[in-house]
């Protein structure tokens, strides 16, 4: 193949991408190009990739289970602590999201993972379920990490910033990079930032929806995080206390009520100080299952909406995009398209109320 | 204590301290210990002249006290919410002041510890304030409502010969024009960097300017006044002030048709272990330290520096009686008119190397150490003892302010700065915030800013530079090879953030400063610079305490959405009943047998709890035994619970 063409162009910066990207080339022996965002780590967090989630579907806790193993495996190859392990505490304060919780630590449960309700004193009324031994990845050392495995798989890395890109019709991709360009037969636009950059609003499905966002670096709270990973499902925040240093914040939802959400999960008496913070836009879909699919009037593949646990799912998307999906991961996929087709609904999941 | 750290006050060059009125001398308290100082001193430079040179101790090394980096104070009788910046609050007679300590981090001591050890430690006086990763203490102002209201066509941040300039050309034009200048008089830092041939002399370019602002509008300049915020036409400044004879802080909102930043350039750090021990100073800060108020640390100086405005520095310093033992500059063989003084004046010079490290003598002195500035290996070469290292660095534009006006930023690569790209709407970057470096330049840009936003014909602005034959440009910012990993920190900037490139998990804000190090030290790449200022460099509103509380939403549905098709096309609402007695929990999974525990295997899954006191539960079920005497079982936590379906409630259409 010549230089400067490629099976697919992978675009995004996010694990979920960047993970992607090396299965379809190591795994699937793809040529792959990624154009993705230089990873210093010093951007604020949009995002935790961890290999669990409040699932509600017992084929999507499956699928989840092997994908994740097979990714912690991979990575664990590449370099010892790449994955991590973490407690996640997930937080329902509304009778629905209660429910829900409980719907899947019994499918968590009979699944072998350790999910057990605690209690909270702070939140009495609230059903709060704890997840043990969760694999975990931190984004920002994902790149550097998977440099040299990744060059050797053949993947061509891209800085987005330095990297013009347009999608065709076709599903294919051209890159002009420094003036030199490239072509990709399969574009895949995977997560936020790719969707935000590379995708007008009228290309979306009509099952992704935009929300406000932000991401937030905050001083260490007198009271640290009683949790190393804390998810409030119906106040949107996430929290990821990062040691000594302070603590990680995604927030998403009305920009109004942002501030009192994230608030209203730390214990403060005082004001917290912000070492810093980014406004981003998140895509999700109303009926909580993510969305894998083309973009409107094209076919150009769109990845969304996978929350939490998107970058361990790449294996099984890898798969998929190859054509090589075993049967009950096409059976997976199938039904978590366009929502032009109507078994979308037979895919919805746990998802929070709208704030 | 003693004014041990001030020049006379017929020092050459002004060095005696412009500022001070040395006829009016005062006394104040700092932290329990008298201070001794003149007016027109600021608490900081009185305490700098008074031997008080650390602010504290960060990772068990003393924390150098400087314009960039020092405490709050305020009364020691009234509360934290008065508090006011040391080098903006001046210095009163009879004033009883304390200074705050930084936020309080978990591994900090408590308060009433540090009491116990300020009084019975073995380490005296004032600033024993130990710092954490985080900032210092939060800037009350930063949350303050606004107690006075102003309005001006034109506000200009910064007294600087740029801003002074776009005044002028405003007040020409009839406006009126707000000056806020955070430093005691306009000026800027004109002095420092001088005067090209062909240019006029800073102070007849200063008179020229302020004559220039008698126009047909109105200019008014605050100075001890810094703005720290701009968005939605308004400009927001604490200013500091003197009511009844005490300090007082006072925040201003200005309502603003356009406004020009001409917050100038602050000087980076060189990056070496020691960098910001007591002793160790900038260039700038040390010139204009002894000019405004005649400070200068110590009596043995060493000078190290990447360009050549410090060779000016060392002379007047020289000529002020000050024992300049070495000028080590990191370019190899420079030139510069500078450069010929100093030699001239007999001062040691060195070229091609930087400083490597610096640790404390025990004669409370600093060992600096040197290596060759071109040699990637970086072995010693030679070191000094001496008073006080002033540290020279590159220069970075003030750019806080764009950042917040919504203003992007590149890295530009000639200039080993950050600097201000693109528009924003009302408001201008000028002179050396916007990267120009001649006074003429300077002077130039901040009039046709003024003259654009106002809606007239902006002349075109060039700079004016003398040719490199003649004046060597400046070397990158030095980054010693033994910065991490050693004793002894090396920060990347001078103030509160206390970075020191450990890595993105750094608690608290990164300055613009820290951001430079960073690209210099390649720990950032060039296409982050934009988002990473705009996202870890901006002032925040800190998160406050919220009570905030999800309210209940109504759902009729007992079904919800994410069980949608799971038990075939027609699963029935059922109510079971437990033979043991036992209440069902909702998510629980029902099996035809008890030995399945396959999830996709299960035929049902309870949707409701049953009443308090009661048993069973109410479940969604495909195709549930005709009778109850079939028992279907309930799976959860480990145990299978038989029920029996004693109700059929339906269908749910799903």
């Amino acid at each position: 193949m010549a230089d400067n063409a490629y099976d697919f162009a992978v675009l995004g910066s996010s694990a979920q991408a960047v993970i992607l990207a090396a299965f379809l080339a190591s795994q699937q022996r793809r040529s792959v190009v990624l154009v993705a965002e230089a990873a210093s780590g010093f951007r604020i967090r949009r995002a935790f990739d961890l290999g669990m989630a409040p699932l509600t579907r017992p084929e999507t806790m499956s699928l989840l289970r092997r994908s994740s193993s097979e990714t912690v495996s991979a990575l664990d190859a590449v370099a010892k602590g790449l994955v991590g392990r973490t407690t996640a505490h997930f937080v329902a304060d509304l009778p629905t999201s209660r429910d829900g919780l409980m719907h899947f630590r019994q499918l968590a449960r009979l699944s072998g993972i350790q999910a057990d309700v605690v209690g909270d004193r702070a939140l009495p009324a609230a059903g709060v379920l704890r997840v043990r031994d969760v694999p975990v990845i931190d984004a920002r050392t994902l790149l550097p990490a998977l440099a040299a495995m990744m060059a050797g798989a053949g993947v061509r890395r891209l800085d987005a910033a330095e990297t013009a890109v347009s999608l065709k019709r076709d599903g294919s991709a051209r890159l002009t990079h420094k003036g030199l360009a490239a072509e990709a037969r399969q574009a895949i636009v995977v997560g936020d930032d790719a969707i935000a950059t590379y995708l007008s609003p009228e290309a979306l499905d009509r099952s992704l929806v935009a929300l406000p966002a932000s991401g937030q670096f905050l001083a260490p709270a007198k009271v640290p995080l009683a949790d190393p990973f804390v998810s409030y499902l119906d106040r949107g925040a996430t929290l990821v206390a990062e040691g000594r240093a302070g603590i990680h914040a995604v927030v998403t939802g009305s920009t109004d009520t942002q501030d009192q959400r994230l608030g209203s999960t730390l214990r403060l008496d005082a004001p917290l100080r912000r070492a810093g913070a980014a406004q981003f836009t998140s895509y999700a879909t109303m009926d909580g299952a993510p969305y894998v699919g083309p973009v409107k009037g094209g076919r150009a593949l769109v990845i969304a909406g996978f929350g939490l646990y998107g970058a361990f799912m790449a294996p099984a998307l890898a798969r998929m995009i190859c054509g090589v999906a075993s049967t009950d991961e096409s059976a997976w996929f199938a039904v978590r398209g366009s929502s032009r087709s109507a078994t979308r609904a037979l895919a919805a999941e746990f998802t929070r109320a709208a704030a | 204590m003693t004014q041990v750290n001030r020049l006379a006050a017929d020092a050459a060059h002004g060095f005696g301290g412009t500022l001070l009125r040395r006829d009016r001398p005062l006394r104040f308290r700092l932290d329990g210990e008298w201070v001794e100082g003149f007016d027109g001193d600021t608490v900081l430079s009185a305490a700098l002249a008074n031997g008080i040179v650390s602010a504290g101790r960060h990772e068990g090394h003393p924390l150098a006290l400087t314009a960039e980096f020092a405490p709050l104070v305020r009364q020691r009788t009234d509360d934290d919410s008065t508090a006011l910046p040391a080098g903006r609050a001046p210095a009163l007679d009879g004033a009883d002041l304390v200074s705050l300590p930084p936020d309080r981090s978990t591994t900090d001591v408590p308060g009433w510890l540090s009491a116990l050890k300020r009084r019975f430690g073995r380490q005296r006086g004032p600033m024993l304030h130990r710092f954490g990763d985080t900032a210092s203490a939060s800037a009350p102002w930063l949350a303050a409502t606004p107690s006075e209201t102003l309005t001006a066509d034109l506000v200009v941040v910064g007294a600087g010969i740029a801003g002074l300039a776009a005044a002028g050309a405003a007040a020409a034009l009839g406006k009126r024009v707000i000056v806020l200048e955070r430093r005691q008089t306009p000026g800027g830092l004109l002095h420092y960097f001088g005067s090209i041939e062909g240019e006029d002399g800073p102070d007849t370019l200063l008179q020229t300017l302020i004559k220039g602002l008698e126009g047909r509008g109105s200019v008014r300049i605050e100075t001890s006044t810094e703005a720290f915020r701009i968005g939605g036409g308004k400009v927001v400044a604490h200013r500091v002030g003197t009511t009844n004879g005490r300090a007082a802080g006072q925040v201003l909102e200005i309502e603003a048709g356009a406004v020009v930043i001409a917050t100038g350039s602050s000087e980076r750090l060189p990056i070496f272990p020691g960098n910001r021990l007591p002793g160790v100073v900038g260039a700038i800060s040390t010139f204009m330290g002894a000019l405004d108020h005649g400070v200068w640390l110590g009596r043995r100086t060493t000078v190290a520096t990447p360009n050549s405005h410090a060779y000016r520095l060392a002379i007047y310093a020289a000529d002020a009686g000050q024992s300049m033992q070495r000028i080590v500059d990191a370019r190899l063989a420079p030139h510069s008119r500078f450069i010929d003084f100093c030699k001239a004046s007999g001062i040691t010079l060195a070229s091609g190397l930087m400083v490597s490290e610096v640790t404390s003598t025990k004669d409370a002195g600093l060992q600096v150490a040197f290596t060759a500035s071109s040699s990637a290996a970086q072995q010693p070469a030679s070191s000094i003892a001496t008073d006080t290292l002033v540290a020279a660095g590159n220069f970075q534009p003030e750019l806080g302010l764009w950042v917040a006006a919504g203003g992007e930023v590149v890295w530009a690569a000639t200039d080993h700065a950050i600097v201000p790209v693109g528009g924003r709407d009302g408001v201008r970057v000028v002179g050396a915030a916007a990267g120009w470096r001649s006074n003429t330049a300077v002077i130039a840009s901040g009039r046709a800013a003024a003259l654009e936003l106002l809606g007239k014909t902006a002349p075109s602005v060039s700079e004016r530079l003398v040719p490199i034959q003649f004046e060597t440009p400046d070397a990158p910012a030095s980054i010693s090879a033994n910065r991490s990993g050693g004793r002894i920190i090396a920060y990347f900037d001078r103030g509160a953030t206390l970075f020191a490139g450990s890595g993105p998990g750094h608690a608290g804000p990164l300055s613009l400063g820290d951001i430079a190090a960073a690209v210099a030290a390649d720990l950032i790449p060039v296409s982050e610079v934009n988002a990473i200022v705009r996202e870890r460099t901006a002032e925040m509103p800190e998160l406050a305490p919220s009570t905030w509380a999800p309210a209940p939403v109504a759902n009729d549905d007992v079904v919800p959405p994410y069980l949608a098709g799971r038990f075939g096309p027609k699963p029935l609402l059922c109510k079971l009943a437990a033979p043991d007695a036992k209440p069902f929990s909702p998510g629980s999974l029902i099996f035809r047998t008890h030995e399945v525990s396959d999830a996709s295997s299960a035929i049902g899954v309870i949707v409701a709890a049953p009443p308090p006191g009661e048993s069973g539960g109410i479940a969604l079920v495909a195709d549930p035994p005709e009778t109850p005497e079939v028992l279907i079982f309930v799976k959860e936590t480990g145990s299978a619970s038989p029920a029996r379906v004693v109700e059929r409630r339906g269908t749910t259409g799903n």
